[in-house]
């Protein structure tokens, strides 16, 4: 997990689950799972409700876990935020492995890292 | 070949038996703890996880609520319902909701409640809170006959328990020495509800007389009126009964009609007196009449939304499934906290010989996951007796589930066995892979659809096809079988079928044998439902299915 990341979030002490709103979308760290989607949700229906036609992107290099209700969410932002659609930066395998098998590669632009 | 159904006839067809009120969420108490709470419920206090030690209601009740709750209890005690009520609680962020509540005692001693509760929204509460409520009602009087009749109609569960109540109290706490009740049937008759003391000649005249004035019953329930009539006024004024209520010995008769607590009439108190100059108090009879018929409509609603569920659950998942011809099948199921799941399973054959095999996983938990399950499932069934597909007919489901807009996302693996030509097409919207057996096992590699339900999706992926030459298992499973958070996906995946070939080295041991095995080995403490379907297929003059 980013240290850098543990302040100013929507967290959740049982597994050091976090999301921030960054300057053009979302950080998200820890498990994403039914105990943390309510706050996710809450984040989402937050900061960017504007959502321009770039799109948002949900850095999710520190997701050690995502089920399928944790789909769901990203599916639903993705949803309001088009035609830009959602951009997941920094996927780890585990992140990428599920959405080939859940047959949404395609519903998401996948982004490598920036670059620092 | 018949005409398949239109996309309206399956909408309707799969709609039709599962309309829900907006109710959202059942918490059950006994004394301040929360011992269990749906997921409904847990959902919007953003309660995931209920700790072991239980949730304290006043630790969720900010202090301005307090009294409140209290004079909620005061009237669920009294009246069995508190009526609808509006207050916040603290949920798990910090933040608070606004609910609609109404608590029913189920118990007086120790006083146990279930309240439903709604997301406060726009829309008005069905009725105001308990305190302009009593303004509507007669107070209650607090003597010990009176008190025990509330607290036995509060714990009513059944119409047996009201009856059972009215028989024990009813008379004492109004000082008669004859109660009973009548109930207005749907044909415009009053229905006598036998009490163990009913006399059964009154039962046998009296049950289903017409509905009209020229019975004191009759009378109160048309003129919403509550009487005491002497005996010679009564045989005045009904000469058509004759002289049954002297002959048996009473000096008064009494009737009263019973209200709900939204004001409807469902039926009449009916009383006697042996006594010449008895004390009669007519408030203190409207009284009980409307708590028995408060009571009564409470059955009635318990008895209406158990039904309901048990239908509900019969329709969740098949009752039996079909034969296979060439083969043979086992499932399981199961859903976490015995709660309704997501998970679904179907076994289809159709008239030639084919046989479809589902399995699908609905996001989330509940009666919403539940509902959705119940739609795709029945979305499925009338599809693949109208497609040969199963890439058909997973685009199919999914076309009538987006003209439904349906908000929930299901993954599903569709799977048709053709005993004729021996083969096993199958096709996936986002769901796991299945594990094929026959000399070894392998997780099938196919192309993936993304899950239904996933707005604006193509559904391109198209079929694999296994030809069957030799007796082959196929596994298919849902998540819940498999979800390990501290292992990568896949290899959680091998790792199953790695089980599957240990189960059966030789080929040769029963399906349920295997699929136990499976469950027994499944870890029970993930938190998730799990399906599995575990199939033998068998190339046409094959061998025989071992026993």
């Amino acid at each position: 997990m980013d240290p850098a990341c543990q302040n100013d979030g929507v967290s959740d002490l049982t597994n050091d689950f976090e999301v921030i709103a960054t300057a053009d979308g979302w950080k998200i760290t820890g498990e994403i799972d039914a105990s943390t989607v309510p706050a996710l949700t809450k984040a989402f229906a937050g900061e960017h409700a504007e959502m321009n036609d770039s799109g948002v992107v949900v850095d999710v290099e520190g997701v050690t876990f995502i089920d399928s209700s944790g789909l769901r969410v990203l599916l639903d932002l993705s949803s309001r935020v088009k035609p830009g659609g959602v951009t997941l930066r920094a996927a780890p395998r585990s992140v990428r492995r599920l959405l080939e098998l859940t047959g949404l590669s395609d519903v998401f632009r996948l982004e490598d890292p920036v670059a620092d | 070949m018949n005409q398949p159904p239109t996309p309206e006839e399956l909408i309707s067809a799969a709609v039709d038996g599962l309309r829900f009120s907006e109710l959202t969420g059942v918490m059950i108490g006994e004394e301040h703890l929360i011992f269990a709470a749906n997921d409904r419920a847990r959902h919007l206090l953003q309660l995931e996880e209920i700790p072991a030690e239980g949730v304290s209601w006043v630790a969720l009740t900010p202090p301005e609520y307090m009294g409140g709750d209290d004079r909620a209890i005061v009237d669920a005690i009294k009246y069995g319902v508190s009526g609808w009520f509006r207050k916040e609680f603290v949920v798990g962020d910090g933040g608070r909701i606004a609910v609609d509540l109404v608590a029913i005692a189920t118990d007086n001693d120790p006083f146990r409640w279930v309240a439903f509760m709604r997301q406060a929204g726009s829309s008005p509460l069905p009725v105001q809170h308990a305190s302009s409520i009593s303004g509507t009602r007669r107070s209650y009087t607090t003597d010990d006959a009176s008190l025990r009749l509330a607290r036995r109609l509060a714990g009513a569960a059944t119409l047996r328990d009201v009856v059972t109540a009215v028989d024990r109290l009813a008379a004492s706490s109004l000082g008669c020495d004859f109660a009973n009740f009548a109930l207005v049937s749907e044909h415009d008759t009053l229905h006598i509800h036998h009490v163990p003391s009913t006399d059964p000649l009154i039962a046998e005249r009296y049950d289903e007389i017409p509905l009209d004035r020229s019975t004191l019953l009759g009378e109160s329930v048309l003129n919403d009126m509550a009487a005491v009539l002497t005996i010679d006024e009564f045989e005045q004024r009904y000469p058509t009964l004759g002289s049954d209520g002297r002959d048996m010995g009473f000096a008064h008769l009494g009737a009263a009609a019973m209200h709900t607590e939204d004001g409807r009439i469902v039926g009449v108190v009916g009383l006697g007196w042996r006594d010449a100059q008895p004390k009669v108090d007519l408030d203190q009879i409207r009284t009980v009449s409307d708590l028995i018929g408060n009571a009564i409509d409470l059955a009635f609603n318990i008895d209406l939304a158990q039904s309901m569920a048990a239908s509900f659950q019969e329709m969740l998942l098949p009752a039996r499934l079909d034969p296979i011809i060439g083969g043979d099948v086992q499932v399981r199921y199961r859903a976490v906290d015995r709660a309704v799941g997501g998970d679904f399973f179907d076994v289809v054959t159709c008239a030639d010989s084919s046989t479809w095999l589902v399995i699908g996983d609905v996001v989330g938990h509940g009666l919403e996951a539940s509902r959705t399950m119940a739609k795709v499932r029945f979305f499925l069934r009338a599809s693949v007796r109208n497609r040969f597909d199963p890439s058909e007919v997973l685009a199919l489901v999914h076309d009538l589930l987006e003209a439904e807009g349906l908000q929930e996302l299901a993954t599903c693996l569709v799977a048709r066995w053709d005993p004729n030509v021996s083969e096993l097409t199958v096709a996936t919207a986002g769901h796991l892979p299945p594990i094929v057996c026959s000399d070894t096992c392998t997780v099938l590699d196919l192309p993936v659809n993304p899950p239904l339900g996933v707005p604006n999706a193509r559904f391109d992926a198209g079929n694999v096809v296994i030809a069957i030459d030799r007796a082959t298992r196929v596994l298919f499973y849902t998540d819940g079988l498999i979800e390990r958070r501290d292992e990568a996906i896949d290899v959680s995946i091998q790792t199953l079928a790695t089980q599957l070939q240990q189960h059966d080295p030789d080929g040769q041991r029963p399906l349920k044998e295997i699929a136990d095995a499976l469950i027994a080995g499944s870890d029970s403490n993930v938190d998730d439902d799990l399906a599995l379907l575990l199939v033998l297929l068998l190339p046409s003059g094959g061998s025989s299915v071992p026993e």
